[in-house]
């Protein structure tokens, strides 16, 4: 009998003055700074370690900001207002305005930027039936260099790159393959791969999947050597592909192994939350109560450096209306069971409203949360056991050496980080009494947590098991 | 829930009435020459309550409003549909009861990437099956064509029933909205049987429901009518 997942409360919450909602977290490239994007044309700066908001960046775009990404000093963020603003980081002013404009102006609806290639990109929405994925030389950014427009029919929703192709994939025999990908998804259904420095759409497009239902979102993630898709659908469905190579002899890259999880895993559906005993962890001494059964309605995002299961599924959060969220892990064949409980609804500090985003800081072994009420939370992984990922290997504690804590089966953290890390976990607690670094204590701020959080280790460490 | 049912179950025979010959000869409606498409329609409300900041809320979201649902009775049994097939899923598309188009590796090659000739493709049918071996071949064969029509093939493996997979592309609907706060989407046709009417319809608004935030609340009212005939109102 396993033990019951753990429940955590927020190590830190922090309202914003304004109240708006949080829909994107995203740390910044230099500095210990998240950027907070919103449904509105201007994003927060926000310190990682008080949550509390530091600056603005605003006055430039019009309309809602749709994507933002921080690049080798860079704040780059797509608008609706079909333009792309490139901020400074150190100064925080706006440097640089691209516009989305072919014949007409396009809403820019996802952002990818390539420092390495010189390349910002953009996907667009749909407009006069044709919706673009435009590429402009950052050198150069008056004109796109060139466009995609047959890759998608409708919405472009995530624009992201892949890691070089060498890294994870050596090319097939007599087939070269290009050695950047750029992964798109759209409302459309499609998720596609296509050569990123390709200037002539009709032989970009490498390969695509129609799963038939608008996708919402989409990434990439290597585990275990091999690379893999995930997307999520407007209907909070999740979809995984393996991407690789075909071994017929035409050696195309593609991708295989779909599997699906149905919303039913993630939405109306009662979780029991634990009252008592070991796996409530309560770092900072809320005694507030919460409620006895979530019953959890909507997928927030999907995580994949949270852990990935033995399936090849990465985890995920899930949501309440009220704010409280589920860390879930695969638990095989398209099911997905809690990891963790994080409470932060009515009675609890934190979120009281639909949570929007998470990002996962896995060196500050950090999770942040945002939500439409505009609250920032931060979630310490490092007092909580370890999280249950959904693998034997992992989760039975495979021999790594770490004598924890009050389950066999059910605490385990995030998998290839962790077993990186498991040498140095025991001693961890000495590092840290030296180490008065930001990597201590990402949302903690400061000795008071951080003490704590040495406590409940030691405690961990003696309690029998 | 139950007086919706009771509600949707009298609208359906009123529908299927003013459709119907019977209909028109008590001077009810009007029997057309074509077979009605029977359409739901949603109005989504933004204000719960009475307040201003509701709205804003609902258009702040940006979260987009979208979903495809299998139902139980196919609504569009006229719905062309393709395969591009290897050799044995030609096979397994010309012994189906129902004809189903197919094109093989070598009738895609005869396209040689012509993008005039693969647009006509994509016009010629609704939707397109691909068998699995042969999908990831389709770029290099078509070019982005299909992708642009918004007809990239849905893959097809031996082990899946071809009949049963062509039904459920047939029977699978889309909600979306978009701009504005009002949808419509074709759940049958008035040659359907009313019990097969009232598990689409029903099946419909639940999935409907599912997808927005505050569920019933966030419904402003729900129509069904034919092509031609009057809307009657459910919700």
């Amino acid at each position: 009998m396993p033990a019951a997942p753990p429940l955590a409360f927020a190590t830190l919450a922090e309202p914003l003055p304004s109240k708006p909602y949080i829909v994107g977290i995203t740390p910044t490239s230099l500095s210990n700074h998240l950027v907070l994007q919103h449904a509105a044309p201007e994003l927060t700066l926000a310190d990682n370690q008080t949550l509390k908001a530091v600056d603005q960046l605003k006055g430039v775009h019009t309309q809602p900001i749709t994507g933002v990404v921080c690049e080798a000093g860079s704040i780059w963020s797509s608008s609706k207002d079909a333009t792309i603003v490139r901020w400074d980081e150190r100064s925080r002013r706006p440097a640089t305005t691209v516009k989305a404009f072919v014949r007409k102006a396009l809403p820019v609806t996802a952002l990818a930027v390539s420092d390495s290639d010189h390349l910002v990109i953009g996907g667009t929405e749909l407009v006069s039936s044709e919706a673009h994925i435009l590429f402009w030389d950052t050198r150069n950014p008056n004109q796109p260099a060139y466009k995609h427009a047959s890759t998608h029919a409708d919405d472009i929703t995530h624009l992201s790159l892949l890691p070089p192709t060498q890294s994870w994939q050596a090319s097939a025999p007599g087939h070269k393959l290009p050695s950047r990908l750029l992964l798109s998804a759209s409302t459309d259904g499609c998720v596609a791969l296509s050569d990123l420095r390709e200037t002539d759409e009709d032989e970009a497009l490498q390969c695509a999947e129609n799963w038939n239902q608008s996708v919402a979102a989409a990434g990439a993630y290597e585990h275990k050597g091999r690379m893999g898709i995930w997307a999520r659908s407007d209907m909070d469905n999740m979809a995984m592909w393996g991407v690789g190579i075909s071994d017929d002899s035409e050696g195309e890259l593609e991708f295989n192994n779909l599997q699906e999880v149905q919303s039913a895993q993630f939405k109306f559906k009662d979780f029991n939350t634990p009252q008592e005993g070991p796996s409530v962890v309560n770092p900072v001494g809320t005694e507030k109560p919460y409620p006895a059964q979530l019953k959890t309605e909507y997928l927030i995002d999907v995580c994949p450096s949270l852990g990935v299961g033995k399936s090849f599924a990465p985890m995920v959060g899930v949501g309440t209306n009220d704010g409280n969220i589920v860390l879930q892990h695969s638990a095989g064949a398209g099911e997905y069971a809690p990891s963790a409980f994080f409470v932060s609804g009515p009675g609890a500090r934190g979120h009281k409203d639909v949570v929007r985003c998470m990002y996962h800081a896995q060196r500050d072994e950090a999770l942040y949360t945002g939500s439409e009420d505009g609250v920032l939370a931060g979630w310490s992984l490092s007092s909580l056991p370890r999280l249950v990922v959904g693998d034997p290997a992992i989760d039975d504690d495979g021999g790594d050496g770490r004598e924890d804590i009050d389950s066999d089966n059910s605490d385990d953290e995030e998998s290839e980080i962790e077993t990186e890390e498991s040498d140095r976990s025991d001693n961890d607690e000495d590092d840290m009494d030296v180490d008065e670094g930001p990597r201590s204590g990402p949302v903690l701020g400061g000795g008071r947590a951080k003490e704590e959080r040495k406590d409940k280790r030691k405690g961990k460490r003696h309690a029998p098991y | 829930m139950s007086k919706l049912a009771g509600n949707v179950r009298a609208s359906i025979k009123t529908l299927l009435h003013e459709s119907s010959l019977e209909g028109q000869k008590a001077g009810e409606g009007k029997k057309r020459n074509f077979v009605e498409t029977v359409e739901l329609q949603a109005r989504i409300s933004v204000v719960v309550g009475d307040s201003e900041l509701e709205r804003e809320d609902f258009s702040q979201r940006d979260k987009r409003f979208s979903g495809t649902v299998k139902l139980p009775h196919v609504p569009r049994p006229r719905m062309q549909l393709c395969i591009l097939a290897d050799a044995m899923d030609v096979d397994r598309a010309k012994q189906l009861d129902e004809e189903l188009a197919f094109m093989t590796v070598e009738d895609l090659k005869k396209l040689n990437k012509n993008k005039k000739l693969v647009k006509k493709l994509a016009a010629k049918y609704d939707a397109f099956l691909a068998s699995e071996a042969l999908i990831k071949q389709i770029p290099r064969l078509l070019g982005p064509g299909l992708s642009k029509a918004g007809k990239f093939p849905s893959p097809v493996s031996h082990s899946e029933d071809l009949a049963r997979k062509v039904n459920e592309v047939r029977s699978t609907i889309k909600f979306q909205l978009k701009k504005v706060l009002c949808l419509g989407v074709a759940i049958g046709h008035v040659d359907m049987e009313e019990d097969q009417i009232m598990q689409n319809t029903m099946l419909s608004i639940n999935f409907l429901i599912s997808l927005l935030k505050k569920q019933w609340q966030n419904v402003g009212s729900l129509h069904i009518k034919t092509t031609m005939g009057k809307p009657q109102r459910l919700f």
